[in-house]
C-alpha cells in the first residue's frame, strides 16, 4: 500500500488495518494523519445542538408558508390576468354592438380654366435681340492708369 | 450531515442553522425540476448529493458575501469549552485553530472536496457526485488540499512560524 492510497484511507472514519500498519512506519503518512486530525471539526457543541433542535419542523413550516405565499401570488396573478382578458373581450364586444355613426361625404365640383400664357411668338418677332455686344469692354483698369 | 458541512463555513451556530434551512428549502423548491434527472442516477445517493451540492454552493456564496472570514463557530466552540487548559492543550487548540483557518483558505474546489470528505464523511464517489466532477478529480483535489495543509502546518511548526 503506497502513501497516496493511505492518505485517501486516512480520511475515512475507520481506516483499514493495512493502512494503520503503513502509518506506523511512515513519517509522511503520520504527518498526514496529524494534519487531518487538526483540521477535523470537533463534535457538535451545546449551542449547535440547540440550533439544530426543531430545525426540521421549522424548515417544514417555512416551506409550507412559502408555498402558501407562492400560491396566493399565483392566484392573484391569474385573477388579474383573467380580469384583463375579460375586460379586453368586453370592450371589443361593446365596440361591436355600438351603432356606428353615419358618415356623409360631400362632393364639390371645381372647374378650372387653362392658364393664360403670353404669346412668345409675338415677342420673338422683334429684330436685333442678340446678346452679342461688339464694344463691350471687360478689362480692369491698368494699375498704371487713373488714381492708382 | 448538511449542518456538519456548512458549520465549517458559517460564522456562528445560528448562521449554520440558517444555511442548512436555506439548503433544504432550495432543494425542495427545485426538486420537481431536478427529480427526473436525479432518478436517473444511482438510487439513494442522489438527493443527498443534491442537497449537499446546494449547501456547498450556499456556503461558498456566504463566504463570498461576507467578504472575509470572521471567527468560525469552531473558534467559538473552543471559547465555550472554557476550563483551565494546560500548556499542551493550549498549543493543540492553537494548532487546530490555525489548521482550520488554513482549510478555509484552500482553493474553492479543494475546500469543497475536503469539507464533504472530512466533515460530511462522504465517499469519494459521493463527493464527486455532489460536486459534479469525476472521482479521480475529487481524489486529486483532496490530495492537493492535504499537501497544502501539511505545508501550512510545517510552517507553523517551524521556529518563528506562528503568527
Amino acid at each position: 500500500m503506497n502513501c497516496e492510497a493511505v492518505e485517501l484511507e486516512l480520511s475515512d472514519a475507520a481506516p483499514s488495518l493495512e493502512a494503520r500498519a503503513h502509518l506506523e512506519g511512515c513519517a509522511s503518512c503520520t504527518e498526514t494523519a496529524k494534519v487531518l486530525g487538526l483540521a477535523s471539526l470537533p463534535p457538535l457543541s451545546q449551542s449547535e445542538r440547540l440550533a439544530l433542535t426543531g430545525l426540521a419542523s421549522s424548515t417544514q413550516k417555512e416551506w409550507r408558508s412559502s408555498r402558501v405565499r407562492v400560491g396566493a401570488v399565483r392566484r392573484v396573478a391569474s385573477l388579474a390576468l383573467a380580469a384583463g382578458v375579460g375586460a379586453l373581450l368586453a370592450s371589443g364586444l361593446v365596440l361591436k354592438l355600438m351603432p356606428k355613426p353615419e358618415t356623409r361625404v360631400e362632393t364639390k365640383v371645381v372647374t378650372m380654366s387653362a392658364l393664360e400664357l403670353p404669346n412668345f411668338e409675338v415677342v420673338s418677332d422683334e429684330p436685333n435681340l442678340s446678346d452679342d455686344e461688339v464694344f463691350f469692354d471687360v478689362g480692369w483698369p491698368s494699375p498704371t492708369e487713373g488714381d492708382l | 450531515m448538511v449542518f456538519r458541512v456548512v458549520r465549517r463555513f458559517a460564522t456562528s451556530a445560528e448562521d449554520a442553522r440558517d444555511l442548512t434551512q436555506r439548503a433544504f428549502l432550495q432543494a425542495f423548491e427545485h426538486a420537481e425540476r431536478a427529480a427526473p434527472k436525479l432518478s436517473a442516477d444511482e438510487v439513494g445517493a442522489p438527493f443527498k448529493a443534491w442537497v449537499l451540492r446546494i449547501a456547498v454552493n450556499l456556503a461558498k456564496n456566504h463566504v463570498r458575501d461576507s467578504g472575509r472570514w470572521l471567527s468560525s463557530p469552531v473558534e467559538n466552540l473552543d471559547r465555550e469549552r472554557g476550563g483551565s487548559p494546560t500548556q499542551e492543550a493550549f498549543e493543540r487548540a492553537e494548532a487546530e485553530l490555525l489548521t482550520r483557518r488554513a482549510v478555509l483558505e484552500l482553493p474553492t474546489r479543494q475546500r469543497e472536496v475536503f469539507a464533504l470528505r472530512i466533515d460530511a464523511g462522504l465517499s469519494f464517489a459521493e463527493v464527486a457526485q455532489a460536486l459534479g466532477i469525476s472521482e479521480g478529480n475529487a481524489k486529486s483535489h483532496f490530495h492537493y488540499a492535504v499537501k497544502r495543509l501539511k505545508e501550512e502546518v510545517a510552517k507553523l511548526s517551524s521556529p518563528g512560524g506562528r503568527s
